[in-house]
């Protein structure tokens, strides 16, 4: 996919379920049939502007209510066991947010692949068993995105809700603050440490539909696209990474190409690349960016 | 590097298939099921009554 067409789709998923003006304007919650929609997106559903559930935020509703969130989990993996965590890499508005930040001239470092770690356990406590032990949508509470498309602004719209701005608004905001400036340095930070629909989805990345295929035959072990990869992965090393957003970025390389489970030869018997292709040509402008 | 059959060159894909089809029938199942418990309207309710 190319660089511009995925900022194209990233902007699309952060415009679309987001496309309720009229909640600005009145400072009101959409309450139509869309909301009975999860987008495999984290996108706040207390956003006035929101068209569809959160998806985390219906997983802690059910835990919160003692039920098992057949519907939430089945959406996820449904879209999950279909394209894995690509949803992450093209739509998700947060996701959006933390490449264009990392635009920024700063001093730029890596995290430990072990980080990873982290959001499986944000995903078991703070969606599953801290909601359902203590009653309360404790990541929803916690989470970045829902304090900048949903708390600032009905904090902003409304006295009423200002009125209720206690110590916990603030953590919100640090942690909002935390990952907006840890963003500009590291590589989608909240992503590949925190996110727990990214921890859902990253589940199914060895058993999606659409994978991703590497030809050894022309691969010229460059690292030219661990350097344009937004995960700081080397998909030549492990095409099923649990980290691997499918944002297709590596795919301007010949030697990697977007596939599906069914197709056992995605380059041809005989392996080989296009027009005597040495592999990096397509991402020598891309590192550049 | 030589060339080699595909066979050879991506053993795991067989595997993958199979693998697929079991997580897509289960996930599929479990979606069903949520449907079937009329689970939609409480996600409705839940969303839209914030």
């Amino acid at each position: 996919m190319g660089y511009l067409k995925r900022r194209i789709f990233q902007g699309m998923g952060a415009v679309l379920p987001n496309s309720y003006v009229q909640g600005f304007l009145t400072a009101s919650l959409y309450q139509g049939s869309l909301k009975s929609v999860c987008t495999p997106l984290l996108n706040c559903y207390a956003c006035p502007s929101a068209l569809f559930s959160c998806p985390i935020g219906t997983l802690q509703h059910f835990m919160v209510t003692g039920n098992v969130p057949y519907y939430g989990l089945g959406t996820l993996s449904v879209v999950g066991a279909s394209v894995g965590r690509m949803t992450c890499g093209t739509l998700c508005p947060f996701g959006f947010l933390q490449d264009l930040l990392y635009k920024f001239r700063a001093w730029k470092i890596s995290i430990p692949a072990w980080t990873r770690y982290f959001r499986y356990a944000v995903l078991v406590a703070l969606v599953f068993a801290i909601p359902y032990a203590t009653h309360e949508n404790w990541f929803s509470k916690l989470c970045p995105m829902g304090t900048l498309i949903g708390g600032l602004p009905w904090v902003t719209m409304n006295a009423g809700v200002r009125s209720m701005i206690r110590a916990l608004f603030w953590v919100k905001i640090a942690i909002l603050l935390f990952f907006v400036t840890t963003s500009t340095m590291v590589k989608r930070p909240f992503c590949r440490a925190i996110c727990p629909l990214g921890a859902i989805f990253s589940l199914f990345n060895k058993s999606s539909f659409l994978q991703l295929a590497w030809n050894p035959d022309t691969c010229t072990r460059c690292g030219k696209c661990q350097k344009i990869c937004p995960v700081d992965i080397r998909p030549d090393r492990n095409r099923t990474n649990p980290d691997c957003l499918r944002c297709l970025d590596c795919t301007r390389c010949p030697s990697i190409k977007l596939t599906t489970v069914f197709h056992r030869d995605p380059f041809g018997a005989t392996g080989a690349s296009p027009a005597g292709a040495t592999g990096t040509e397509g991402l020598s402008g891309a590192a550049a960016r | 590097m030589g060339s080699t059959d595909a066979k050879d060159r991506y053993p795991v894909m067989k595997g993958r298939a199979m693998a697929f089809v079991v997580t897509a029938a289960a996930a599929a199942l479990v979606l069903a099921y949520g449907i079937y418990r009329e689970e939609i309207g409480e996600v409705m309710f839940n969303a839209a009554m914030l």
